[in-house]
């Protein structure tokens, strides 16, 4: 136990003085108020795709009310890759540094460090989680602020519920990046791995094949970018961006599988695997 | 009670054996010096006391914290060397003073803590290396090359620093590519070849491994070397002398079967050989018996 509390101390301590987290998180935050917002605003608004009615329901999802359920648009597309990226330059870095058997070496049961690493997934989601939901509130009240439009604060309940869901979806990619990161040794082949999953296959190749054929629709809702998109639009049913394949409970139980499965593999590899 | 333990360590990477059934121990306050050329064994040995690898057959024992330097030192590059210093001490349970502690004895203080590790000197990064392994006093110190790259000066730094862990208890292995080095520091050396402990002993014991050496000056060298050599002597010529490892032959036997075939023996002197002769022979006879 006591080698568990002083490796997770340890583990908080490297990721205060790291920068990948903070720029990582940053980045993500940029591209919420950025893309999300601004761009979006700008698309919808001056769009003559839409008639005035779904204009009006579109920009009132960004708007502060809309903020618990508007987070979850940009999540399985840009937000999977964004936090399995952190997962992997964190799973990965040590390990081609070395700066892991520096570590290590005084670890001669290693399962404490990788349970402390597996602890500070679980962080890096609420800091993942936190950083979405307050950039999505800061970019809604500055689009508040430059429109002039009536807004309402989003319900504490709503508020509550959809920064659980983030954290699980921001764990799940974090952890899963962590996974390959560690499997692979190497931050450029894990980065690869996880973008290439996240974007090629799930959204891209098993998102386009689903509409046709039934049997990748139904294992869609059992990856780990599907389960976002079900997650996401049971909280913003109206979003144009998410489709459901499964029920949301069931989405949470499959995020929770693959992360459960994600650190474990990454520990039993960190703390089983010879660190030459 | 000894430190460390080895028995019969066997370590296997497919078709290659790095570590081909050596034994070895260390007692407190010794320092062991593993001296080998590149490949022989000592890195691998080195990890799998620290646990880093684990070993395909035997075992490796340690009793009480390990505090090791292995190859190059590998820290965070962003953060200097006290924050390096002070998340290991975190990682590893320590109180954060015992970085700057540290960081003194091996000679890192003031401004060179305070800078990145990325603008660390190749000697700066080995002496941060030496104070990781040093944090918190562990009684066993493994130093992987630990003179590597550093000045004249930081080298007798680091003699002193050996010394002090070998009067505070300290069991110490050390690796070495310079063996003048092992040798002013080390109680006991152990020689590597291909992944086997080919020698062990004292320093004293390893010079006189193969017999003591006699430099011996002579009129005429080609007929010296004959002579050595009909007595099975390994013979060395020089200009106007040669070296005889006199092996079992005694220093007088020599000289009668000299002057006996005529050679004229101005000079019969012992000569001390450093650890690195001695090593020498030993990789030339036991190298290739293993």
């Amino acid at each position: 136990m006591t080698g568990f509390v002083s490796a997770v101390r340890g583990e908080v301590a490297c990721l205060r003085h790291r920068a990948a987290p903070r720029v990582s998180l940053l980045v993500w935050a940029l591209c919420l108020a950025g893309f999300a917002y601004a761009v979006a605003y700008l698309a919808t608004n001056g769009s003559p795709l839409y008639d005035e009615a779904t204009r009006r329901a579109l920009i009132a999802a960004m708007l502060p009310q809309g903020v618990p359920g508007y987070v979850f648009e940009s999540l399985p597309m840009y937000g999977a890759p964004q936090f399995a990226i952190l997962g992997a330059v964190i799973g990965a870095a040590d390990l081609a540094r070395g700066t892991i058997r520096t570590v290590a070496a005084r670890f001669r049961n290693r399962v404490p460090l990788a349970a402390a690493r597996a602890m500070t997934v679980l962080l890096l989601g609420v800091a993942a989680a936190v950083t979405s939901l307050v950039a999505c509130l800061v970019s809604s009240l500055v689009l508040v602020w430059a429109t002039g439009r009536e807004w309402s604060w989003p319900a504490l309940g709503d508020l509550a519920v959809s920064t659980l869901a983030c954290w699980l979806v921001a764990t799940c990619f974090i952890a899963l990046g962590l996974c390959a990161g560690v499997a692979t040794r190497s931050v450029l082949a894990g980065v690869v791995l996880v973008v290439s999953w996240a974007l090629a296959v799930e959204a891209l190749l098993i998102g386009m094949l689903a509409p046709s054929v039934q049997a990748i629709a139904d294992l869609r809702g059992l990856l780990p970018v599907g389960a976002t998109s079900s997650l996401g639009k049971s909280l913003a049913p109206s979003s144009l961006m998410l489709t459901s394949t499964t029920g949301p409970w069931v989405a949470v139980a499959v995020l929770v599988v693959w992360t459960t499965a994600a650190l474990a593999a990454a520990g039993v590899l960190l703390s089983r695997r010879d660190l030459a | 009670m000894r430190s460390i333990e080895v028995r019969s360590l066997v370590k296997r990477y497919r078709s290659v054996t790095a570590l081909d059934g050596v034994s070895l121990e260390v007692a407190p306050g010794e320092i062991y010096g593993l001296v080998g050329h590149n490949g022989a064994g000592k890195t691998t040995l080195m990890r799998i006391l620290t646990g880093l690898i684990a070993p395909t057959s035997g075992t490796a024992a340690v009793r009480g914290t390990v505090g090791s330097l292995i190859e190059s030192p590998a820290f965070y590059p962003s953060m200097s060397g006290l924050v390096n210093l002070q998340v290991l001490c975190d990682y590893w349970g320590l109180p954060q003073i015992e970085a700057g502690r540290a960081l003194e004895v091996v000679g890192l203080s003031g401004r060179d803590q305070k800078r990145a590790f990325r603008q660390y000197s190749l000697g700066m990064k080995q002496r941060l290396g030496v104070a990781a392994a040093l944090l918190g006093q562990p009684p066993i110190v493994v130093l992987d090359e630990p003179t590597n790259g550093l000045d004249p000066q930081s080298v007798v730094d680091m003699r002193r620093v050996l010394r002090d862990l070998r009067a505070a208890g300290c069991a110490v292995l050390l690796s070495s590519h310079l063996l003048a080095e092992v040798e002013q520091v080390a109680d006991r050396v152990g020689v590597l070849a291909k992944g086997r402990l080919v020698a062990e002993g004292t320093v004293g014991d390893l010079r006189a491994r193969g017999g003591a050496v006699v430099e011996v000056g002579v009129n005429d060298v080609d007929a010296a070397v004959a002579v050595a050599r009909r007595l099975k002597l390994v013979a060395e010529p020089g200009e106007r002398a040669l070296r005889v490892r006199l092996g079992r032959v005694p220093a007088h036997e020599l000289n009668a079967a000299l002057v006996a075939a005529g050679v004229e023996v101005a000079l019969l002197r012992p000569v001390t050989e450093s650890l690195e002769d001695a090593f020498l022979d030993i990789m030339t006879d036991g190298g290739k018996a293993a």
